[in-house]
């Protein structure tokens, strides 16, 4: 058990060098080009301003120096700087904008567990009703619809046409204190990504269920007259975390790339407002900082999900390493 | 580890994350300004308020005052100085008194070795500061001298017809300053000036809060407290406009038109000399015959570009803006445009697009791809053109792809450039001679070789003589017409959005580039909220 | 576990894909099926149902709301939705097509060598694989579009983009199939009969697996359509006044603020019935033919 977790947190620096490489060597092969894409605009440069900007980005060098240089850097946590935010740290800009992401995904992901429960257990407990066919049909859209459509639609109705809640943004900004994140600016946000993950966890929930109530115990319970309902209950609740946790670090890539997608819809300025006005400006050093963390979060996800399986799993606890 | 524990920290982490969530959930549900607070979104975040690293289209921020400035109609006047400068006889030495009621925020005294400070720095090769290149400081200025404490002296290598415009920056404290680099300085995220607002925080990402100088030399300041926020996305900022999260912020025209039905809001255009115009390509042998050029533009009805892609927010152009010497009106006539064409030797052929031996007459168009308006005059004046009988295939692009091949000649673009104030800030490079071979694609574009353009700019650029400089320029008019390789579309008014119960507002003419102290908001000390 | 290909040993086209033609028809692959023949008459017919230039202004239409002359009204520029909406999934299928064949052939040469040749080259390729495979596919997908624009253009780019960020699932499937069929006996008699590992792939291997290729494809497909839009509505994908399923939703998160909400519902409603056909059918073809798949194709 322990084994299997120092095995995978070993190959993990092993993949992420991997990644890393991977991101520099396609960097490197294509012919873009950095400085016409930091000049921008209709802004003239001289060949000395072109040099002058070569030098000052470390450009001028040869590409295995950079590598090298770019790879150093990244061990002591120095991802660059940011080439549209005239030079400003990378990871700097990473912090500021952690925040309102992670309050988004995390608001998402407890609807996705809540909402998730119920239905579940509900289309379970009234398999092949009116009500199971429903949550399975949502479950069918929701995986189906682009996640940023039913975020811009979300928005034409609750936001243009009702007026009921804020369309962009995290706050109210004339507060005297700080600013933070207020409910009312997450409502949309939160909730059109947790329509867009909440699929795969009611699905399990449902389909687990269904698979235990064929199990002997169940049966005999049924027949013992406990209701069917309470049963499932007293059977998914105390259960539904693990797999919920497991599918989180499954899903980590998808949770990841619908942020991205609402957070420009609603201009919830996180780090997907951020990764794609680094896009748009082609600020590389933002864009490959960003796609390596990506890269960790997955890997750290399936990690999580295979060590959460097996903690919380006693039968694989028992068969397993 | 124990399961408990585990299930008991992933509950832990939700509730946090949801208690986060709600921490600040109050109802600032009202439109229009508020109490005494007034929030603006802007369209990016600065990196920097320090005047030294300004950049002369945005202007100084409103912590900041030059030593002059200019009025509603971009006219110079004294700012910080107390009257306008002297010019001595020769052109070379210009004196300017300072006011001696002026203080910075700090308490301290203006004096003219914060003048002097302030201009040094501009001139330090090692600070980073756009200003000494624009305005050729390092060659123009030959000293800056203090005479007493209230009195400098400028000395100049030559006459500078543009000085004027070079006395514009924010002067900023040396005892501040002094010692620090200024590239890095605190200064320059925690400034302390002179002007109507006082720096109070910085949120990055989030907001900049400034409160009203309750000492300002120029007199009371109306807006007790502004927030400045930064919201890229316009349709972000027209969201958070309808929702009363902002009070004022620029509007796409198209998104403009849902508020002037509203009573809730003003709407306020800038007028401005931002052009956008079709660059041709200047290696295309469809058009390398001057008449055909001129067709081009006759076919183009800018009149139905303005209310249609800019909701009637712009104004049609005919050639770049320079106020006193505005270009004639080239009509909208198709017919007599196909018979220049035809005079030049092309026909129609059988799918209805004009060829000569064999060749369609067109070219490509491109615009970069972010920019909607752009994109939306490109197709406009593609469907124009094509009901001439003009082929135009239209492209949008990134900038590196648009360099190279505008750069090339091998495809025009749809270009966006103007300022309002002196016309030789921006012309030479655009269409003087001097740039043809420098392999630089934005350095006149066009290629442009004719001797009377040159002429023209030359008499612009020398010359301390306003009439002869205004009748230079209007003769640049008149052979930029003639030679038709910028097909001029419209000027964009900047539409404004702001709270109907914000007054006293008013507009200063702009350029291309927008900033915190032009066009709607120069001078927004005078803004009263009612 | 049942093998892929129970007929395999018998020859003829007809029996090798008898599984792939069901004796009766179950009421979502029907409706699935029906609405895939109506969008692949509509990209098919673009050009005569709705034969209008999809970039041609017309100012005094602008912003007209659905009627019957334009069913799914027009633009801010008076342009004709439904003509962009048709115009656009076209180039949108073709796209995400394409993409999808990138990722195939990709895939399916590094698991047919990692399955194969075995050994080493086997453990090099999957770890190469697991590589790839932790890139974020939206995120991974917007670097190389920002990097590969210049250069291939923007159609070059995307096909890039999705192609290189979903080969990984195809190669695993391909791999995974060659390991379970080498396990099996024609393919050692044939290793016994002195046939090169290339040779035996190229002739033994090849033909049993294109079924499962043939799957994971179509599985992909619905995922190309998605990161295709994706990458246009985030400005990154083909150019903003080229007609697209992405590029119209882009340029609807204006138009919605105005009230137009037709520009946005449409082009959405057919992305969302594309992908949804051919998912329900690719769905109903995977539990049809091994369902042991559910997992491994979960992309």
């Amino acid at each position: 058990m322990l084994g299997v977790i120092v095995r995978r947190l070993a190959l993990l620096p092993l993949i992420l060098l991997g990644v890393a490489t991977l991101t520099f060597v396609i960097v490197a092969i294509s012919p873009f080009d950095p400085i016409r894409a930091y000049v921008g605009a209709e802004t003239p440069i001289s060949a000395e301003g072109r040099e002058e900007i070569a030098r000052a980005w470390g450009l001028d060098q040869s590409e295995p120096e950079r590598m090298i240089r770019w790879a150093g850097r990244l061990l002591q946590g120095d991802l660059g700087h940011s080439t549209m935010l005239e030079g400003r740290p990378v990871s700097e800009a990473l912090l500021e904008r952690a925040g309102p992401t992670l309050v988004l995904i995390g608001t998402s992901l407890a609807l996705v567990l809540v909402g998730g429960l119920i239905a579940g257990v509900l289309a379970a407990a009234f398999r092949d009703s009116w009500f199971d066919w429903l949550v399975r049909s949502v479950s069918h859209f929701n995986i189906a619809a682009p996640s940023f459509w039913v975020a811009l639609m979300a928005l034409y109705i609750f936001s243009v046409q009702l007026n009921w809640l804020p369309a962009a943004g995290t706050t109210d900004l004339r507060g005297e204190g700080g600013t933070g994140i207020d409910l009312k600016h997450l409502i949309l946000p939160a909730v059109t990504l947790a329509i867009t993950q909440q699929a795969w966890f009611t699905m399990y929930i449902r389909n687990t269920l269904l698979e235990v109530m064929r199990e002997d115990y169940v049966q005999y319970a049924t027949a013992q007259g406990i209701g069917r309902t309470a049963l499932l209950l007293r059977h998914a609740l105390p259960n539904a975390l693990i797999p919920f946790v497991t599918l989180i670090g499954v899903n980590m890539g998808e949770i990841i790339g619908g942020s991205i997608l609402i957070e420009t819809v609603f201009a919830w300025p996180g780090l997907g407002t951020l990764t794609r006005d680094a896009a748009l400006s082609a600020d590389l050093p933002l864009l490959i900082a960003i796609t390596i963390i990506g890269a960790f979060f997955v890997i750290m996800g399936n990690l999580f999900a295979d060590v959460s399986y097996r903690v919380l799993d006693p039968r694989i606890r028992e068969t397993g390493a | 580890m124990s399961r408990h524990l585990f299930l008991l920290s992933i509950l832990a982490a939700i509730v946090l994350a949801t208690t986060a969530a709600c921490g600040n959930d109050d109802d600032g549900e009202a439109v229009g300004a508020t109490g005494d607070t007034l929030v603006i979104a802007l369209t990016s975040e600065p990196e920097n308020l320090s005047p030294i690293f300004m950049d002369f289209y945005a202007g100084n921020w409103r912590t900041f005052n030059g030593l002059l400035s200019y009025d509603a109609d971009l006219n110079l006047v004294p700012d910080l100085a107390a009257e306008m400068p002297d010019v001595s006889e020769d052109g070379e030495t210009v004196t300017v008194r300072l006011r001696e009621d002026v203080t910075f925020h700090d308490g301290e005294p203006l004096t003219s070795d914060d003048v002097v400070f302030t201009y040094e720095s501009l001139l330090d090769p090692d600070v980073g500061t756009e200003l000494r290149a624009r305005f050729d400081l390092a060659e123009v200025i030959e000293g800056v001298e203090a005479i007493d404490e209230h009195t400098v002296e400028f000395h100049l290598s030559r006459p500078d017809a543009a000085f004027f415009h070079k006395l514009y920056p924010g002067i900023v404290p040396q005892h501040l300053l002094e010692g620090e680099d200024l590239n890095t300085a605190d200064f320059n995220r925690n400034p302390v000036g002179t002007g109507p607002f006082v720096f109070d925080e910085w949120s990055s990402g989030e907001r900049i809060v400034m409160t009203a100088n309750e000492d300002y030399h120029h007199g009371d300041v109306g807006i007790p407290r502004v927030v400045f926020t930064f919201i890229e996305d316009e349709n972000a900022r027209v969201s958070q406009l309808r929702d009363g999260t902002v009070d004022a912020t620029a509007v796409p025209p198209r998104l403009a038109g849902d508020f002037r039905d509203d009573d809730n809001f003003q709407v306020v255009e800038v007028p401005s000399a931002d052009a956008r115009v079709a660059v041709l390509p200047h290696d295309e042998p469809n058009l390398e015959d001057p008449q055909v050029r001129r067709a081009l533009a006759m076919g183009i009805n800018r009149e139905a570009i303005v209310d249609g892609v800019l909701a009637g927010s712009g104004e049609p152009a005919y050639g770049p803006y320079i106020a006193g010497a505005m270009p004639p009106e080239i009509p909208h006539d198709p017919d007599a445009a196909r018979e220049l064409i035809e005079e030049a030797g092309w026909s129609t052929g059988s799918d209805g697009f004009y060829e000569r031996d064999g060749e369609r007459l067109g070219f490509e168009l491109l615009y970069p791809s972010g920019d909607s308006v752009r994109r939306d005059i490109a197709l406009a004046i593609r469907s124009d053109l094509q009901e001439l009988g003009v082929d135009v295939e239209v492209d949008g692009a990134g900038w590196d792809v648009i360099t190279d091949r505008f750069g090339s000649g091998d495809a025009g673009n749809m270009f966006a450039w103007g300022q309002p104030y002196d016309p030789d800030l921006e012309l030479y490079l655009h269409f003087h001679s001097a740039f043809l071979d420098d392999g630089e694609p934005f350095n006149n574009p066009a290629r442009i070789d004719d001797p009377a353009i040159d002429d023209a700019l030359d008499t612009g650029r020398r010359s301390l003589d306003p009439d002869e400089r205004l009748a230079a320029y209007s003769d640049l008019q008149e052979a930029l017409q003639e030679d038709a390789s910028w097909l001029f579309g419209v000027y964009m008014q900047p539409t404004i959005v702001m709270a109907s119960n914000i007054s006293d507002v008013e507009v200063q003419p702009e350029g291309h580039f927008h900033g915190v102290s032009r066009g709607v908001m120069w001078a927004m000390e005078d803004w009263q909220i009612d | 576990m049942t093998a892929p290909t129970t007929t395999a040993s018998t020859s003829g086209w007809r029996s090798r894909w008898r599984w792939a033609i069901p004796r009766r028809v179950p009421f979502a692959a029907g409706i699935s099926g029906s609405l895939l023949v109506i969008i692949l008459f509509i990209v098919a017919t673009a050009d005569i149902i709705r034969p209008i230039d999809t970039y041609t202004v017309d100012f005094a239409a602008a912003l007209q709301s659905p009627s019957l002359s334009s069913p799914m009204g027009t633009d801010e520029l008076g342009r004709d939705i439904m003509t962009r909406v048709f115009h656009g999934l076209r180039v949108s299928l073709f796209v995400s097509l394409m993409a999808s064949v990138v990722a195939l052939v990709l895939g399916g040469a590094i698991g047919l060598a990692a399955g194969a040749l075995g050994g080493k080259v086997d453990s090099v390729l999957m770890r190469f694989l697991d590589v790839f495979a932790s890139q974020n596919h939206l995120l991974f997908g917007i670097v190389l579009a920002v990097l590969f624009r210049p250069a291939l253009g923007p159609m070059g780019a995307i096909l890039l983009a999705v192609g290189l960020t979903h080969w990984t699932q195809m190669a695993r499937i391909v791999r995974g199939e060659l390991l379970s069929l080498r396990e099996r006996q024609f393919v050692g008699a044939a290793i016994n009969g002195g046939a090169g590992r290339w040779r035996l792939a190229w002739r033994h291997y090849l033909p049993h697996l294109l079924p499962a290729m043939g799957l994971g494809f179509v599985l992909l497909f619905p995922h190309a359509i998605f990161h295709e839009s994706a990458l246009s509505f985030l400005g990154v994908g083909l150019p903003p006044h080229q007609a697209s399923l992405g590029n119209l939703l882009a340029d609807s998160r204006s138009l919605i603020l105005v009230g137009a909400w037709w520009a946005a519902l449409f082009p959405g409603l057919m992305l969302l019935l594309t992908s949804l056909a051919i998912g329900t059918l690719g769905e109903y073809w995977r539990d049809r033919h091994n369902p042991r798949w559910r997992s491994e194709l979960e992309l």
